[in-house]
């Protein structure tokens, strides 16, 4: 038992080492200006291009759209996969294997192909360039990390806690509100977690049916990164990240004020 | 008690929206190929080399993402106390966008990287050139540390929260009838997690399989992946690679779905075993 | 299940095909005359889309272009990062959907992106003698006028700045630079492991591989094969033998190559290899004056020259804002912009404009525009300027140096 812990704690905090570790990466890379071979620390600092970076109309108008887009992903994702999920987690019916397809195909097929196809139907329904056709391409790669993960959340939940709620009088808005959003709470929270991250990081959707009209975080990164400015791509990154994180612990700390108690699978 | 058309009122709003988005634009792209542009495409003798890398890749990756990944949701399950704090770290590397992890992939592992800079320090080389290529390499190192990193957090996420849930009703037991950590691992968990890896695993495969941007970036030009394959026909000027480059594009997606067939009906046989066990409620 | 899927890609496949068969549109239509286009423009936002991976580049559009376009003609300018291959995909695919009135006003293009772009009327034109700076400031008869990589223009874009490759050495760190390709070899034999190029596609990588063809069998001898893989492999032979012979000298004995020429610089300015090459030609005075780089950094070319290009700008068949494209092209190319483009603190991209057709002031304003340290001067890099061949010819030498000279 003891040596069991043991390890648990020194393989975890290893881990969490390593995905910390590329933030110390971007921090030094955002002001190294020369940093040749073998110096461990780079040889000239800049901060240049800073302040013109982060004061820049563009990169305000980038975070606002990106957080626009995602919190909508986000809730439409849920809106669209919620019962779907519930469906396929609690109930067995024909076409029940074939749904749990469907939901995952858009992984399975390169995103630029699906992209291109979607912007050719979105220019004749006049939905290219506009909010609503990249929330709906957004909506498209978010739904399998959403379904699949409420899908096992109503796998373990099972029906019984709905059925009895049902016989003791609840009415079906009262089951709803009163046990199964408390009891699938968590994982709704990690379906959003999802969804919001994968909208955050689009690029080549934003891209190709938002037209340049909806400038997001990622389209101001990507270039540099491609051009090898590291220094600016860098910059970039952190305001990606560090935006993407404060959005989430927002999202989680209002669930948690609304949902004090989600006893049963977070015990 | 329900009427037998609910599940499928409860699935109707998804299954029409992607069937729209989705199985339209997929249609669309596919309805000018012939078999003309397929057979153009397999006849290639880079194809085989390309369909082989691509797969190796695809399959390594997800391998040790997923073991290491289910790994580290069990340490983090036995480790007790901040478990739920490494839950939220293990956030970042998800958020992160790949070609992000790229940039940093190369900081740390080319030869002029922090590692081959400590390993001068320590006296081991004395000129960037002798320490060993991970970046542009004919082992695609650089291409799996990316994959790894992105994905190894995100199948431990997943597993830890599905672990957190059965836990306590059945690890518990386990571990007061007397059972080891070990046995605790192998014989409650890990069965209770198959559906979960197996979803994991055919999430981190496709995506291995498919994307693009990672082995462009830091892949060796002697072999190219599938999705890099199909971006340089993309852009060729050549009017036929256009249709070339989309039948590349299809096999991916045909590959990565046959996959799914053949997991889904696995996934079947387990779930099976699982009720005739009793298991499930 | 799998009929399920069936039918639903049949499905999906049969309305695409009805709604694909649609009537061809009709180009949006352009100004009347080049003063029309002044006035209806006022007020107007314009877009300019265009390759954004460099902050050079992109600040001279949003803190030059910008605001004086917007002081002196009323237009807001809004510049769209975007690749051109994506772009024409994004183009190409609202022709087929008939989309009359697109996002993009200018784009930023040159080379195969044009020939792809032209052939396949993804461009409105002709127009660039309709544009008022062009029949001032620019050399009718110039050949990158009237040729974009061999493709002829046709009135379809109008010359925005010259490109031309060269190469970056620390002289700090070689004493002696190589200005041949005989040069290069003996270089690299004596400094094992330190020398290497960008991998085609990559473009730069690419434009070095034409560039040793150039110097090895001469720009006539390519220029004259016809488009054919095995006639031009005969002739680019000796070139690629060169390069085979080259191979073992360089970084990881040729066995693999940097993906782009990003990582080449990266290596360059970590100290890993002796150059760097780039196709902006004030790419070294960018550098210094960012201090990326020691002001030991020097400049340099073969001899017998290098490939220079030039890039353009054009504006899509479906430009909703003809007019104000009108207007911000003609900016582009004034005196005032083109100045502050060459000043290496904007971008450092040489100007397009025919000197002799400019005033006194104006010939001085350029002259007088700061380039900065470690650099060619304007001339020199103008007098040691080769033509591109063909753009269908480049896919090809690409084809043959992966089979080549990568995969022995």
């Amino acid at each position: 038992m003891k040596w069991g812990r043991a390890v648990g704690h020194f393989v975890m905090w290893t881990a969490a080492v390593a995905c910390v570790s590329p933030l110390l990466s971007l921090i030094v890379l955002a002001f190294s200006a020369q940093w040749p071979f073998p110096h461990l620390v780079p040889s000239l600092f800049t901060a240049d291009h800073l302040a013109k970076l982060l004061l820049s109309p563009r990169l305000g108008e980038a975070v606002t759209t990106s957080l626009e887009l995602a919190l909508l992903t986000t809730v439409a994702t849920l809106l669209l996969v919620f019962p779907a999920a519930k469906a396929a987690g609690l109930y067995s019916f024909r076409g029940r294997e074939a749904l749990k397809l469907l939901a995952l195909m858009p992984v399975m097929v390169p995103a630029a192909t699906v992209t291109m196809g979607l912007h050719y139907f979105m220019i004749r329904v006049g939905l290219a360039g506009t909010m609503l056709g990249v929330v709906i391409v957004h909506t498209v790669f978010a739904v399998p990390y959403a379904f699949r993960i409420l899908m096992y959340v109503f796998e373990i939940m099972g029906e019984q806690h709905e059925e009895q709620a049902a016989m003791l009088g609840a009415g079906p808005l009262m089951v709803f509100s009163a046990v199964t959003l408390p009891l699938v709470m968590p994982g709704m929270v990690a379906a959003a977690t999802m969804s919001f991250v994968i909208s955050f990081s689009q690029y080549i959707t934003t891209f190709i049916i938002g037209g340049g009209r909806l400038l997001t975080v990622p389209l101001l990164l990507v270039p540099h990164v491609q051009g090898g400015e590291l220094h600016v791509a860098s910059v970039y990154s952190l305001v990606f990240i560090f935006t993407a994180l404060a959005a989430l612990v927002l999202l989680r700390a209002v669930v948690r004020h609304y949902y004090r108690e989600t006893y049963f699978l977070n015990p | 008690m329900k009427a037998a058309s609910k599940p499928y009122l409860l699935a109707a709003p998804l299954v029409l929206f992607l069937t729209l988005t989705f199985g339209l634009s997929f249609g669309y792209e596919i309805s000018g190929l012939t078999l003309r542009h397929f057979l153009a495409v397999l006849w290639n003798r880079d194809f085989v080399v390309s369909l082989v890398a691509t797969l190796s890749v695809a399959a390594v990756a997800t391998l040790v993402s997923n073991v290491g990944g289910a790994a580290l949701a069990f340490a983090m399950l036995k480790a007790r106390v901040g478990g739920e704090w490494v839950r939220h770290i293990l956030q970042l590397p998800v958020i992160m966008p790949h070609l992000v992890v790229t940039v940093v992939v190369f900081h740390i592992f080319a030869q002029t990287g922090v590692l081959a800079r400590l390993t001068w320090w320590l006296g081991f080389i004395d000129d960037p050139n002798q320490f060993p290529l991970m970046v542009f390499d004919h082992f695609a190192i650089g291409i799996m540390l990316v994959y790894l990193y992105k994905q190894i957090p995100f199948v431990a996420m997943v597993c830890f929260d599905s672990l957190r849930g059965i836990s306590h009703r059945f690890g518990d037991v386990g571990e007061n009838l007397g059972a080891t950590p070990w046995q605790v691992a192998t014989r409650v968990y890990l069965p209770l997690l198959k559906p979960t890896l197996m979803a994991t695993a055919l999430i981190t495969f496709a995506f291995a399989f498919g994307a693009f941007e990672v082995p462009f970036l830091l892949g060796t030009p002697l072999w190219r992946t599938l999705p890099v394959e199909a971006y340089l026909l993309h852009i060729n000027i050549d009017p036929d690679a256009q249709a070339r480059s989309m039948a590349i594009n299809v096999i991916i997606s045909a590959i990565s779905l046959g996959l799914a067939l053949v997991y889904s009906s696995a996934l079947r046989v387990v779930s099976h075993v699982r009720h005739s066990d009793g298991e499930r409620p | 299940m799998i009929k399920t899927i069936t039918i639903v890609l049949m499905i999906a496949a049969l309305l695409a095909l009805t709604v694909g068969c649609a009537a061809r549109p009709e180009a949006t239509k352009g100004p009347s005359s080049f003063d029309a286009a002044l006035r209806s423009a006022r007020g107007k936002t314009v877009t300019f889309y265009g390759w954004g991976g460099s902050a050079a580049v992109n600040n001279w559009f949003d803190n030059v272009v910008a605001p004086s376009l917007l002081s002196e003609f009323g237009i807001t300018l809004r510049r769209v990062p975007m690749n051109i291959d994506e772009i024409l995909r994004k183009l190409s695919t609202e022709r087929q959907a008939n989309q009359t009135r697109g996002d993009m006003d200018v784009i930023w293009i040159n080379g195969e992106n044009f020939y792809t772009a032209k052939t396949q009327g993804l461009l409105y034109g002709p127009f660039n003698t309709r544009i008022a700076n062009f029949a001032r400031h620019i050399d009718p008869a110039a050949p990158d006028t009237n040729y974009d990589f061999g493709v002829a223009i046709e009135g379809m874009s109008v010359p925005l700045g010259r490109a031309q490759l060269i190469f970056m050495a620390d002289s700090a760190r070689l004493d002696r630079f190589p200005t041949s390709a005989e040069q290069l070899l003996e270089l690299a034999r004596v400094n094992s492991g330190r020398f290497t190029y960008p991998a085609p596609p990559d473009f730069t990588g690419s434009a070095f591989v034409r560039n040793i063809i150039y110097e090895i069998v001469g720009f006539e001898a390519i220029n004259n094969a016809p488009v054919d893989k095995a006639a031009i492999k005969t002739v680019i032979q000796p070139a690629l033998d060169f390069l085979n012979q080259l191979e073992p000298y360089l970084w990881e004995q040729g066995r693999t190559y940097p993906a782009d020429v990003a990582a080449l610089d990266r290596m360059f300015l970590e100290g890993q290899l002796l150059w760097s090459m780039s196709y902006t030609p004030l790419k070294a005075g960018q550098l210094i004056a960012q201090n990326r780089a020691p002001a030991s950094l020097r400049t340099f070319v073969f001899d017998e020259g290098n490939i220079g290009n030039t890039h353009y700008v054009a504006i899509p068949f479906n430009s909703p804002n003809k007019d104000a494209a009108f207007v911000l092209i003609h900016h582009l190319i004034s005196v005032a912009m083109q100045a502050a483009k060459l000043d290496v603190g904007n971008w450092g991209d040489l100007p397009v404009l025919d000197l002799t057709r400019l005033s006194e002031t104006e010939r001085a304003t350029i002259a007088g525009t700061n380039i900065g340290q470690g650099v060619l001067p304007m001339s020199e890099l103008l007098t040691k300027r080769l033509p591109e061949i063909h753009a269908r010819k480049v896919a090809i030498i690409e084809e043959l140096w992966r089979e080549e000279v990568l995969q022995r």
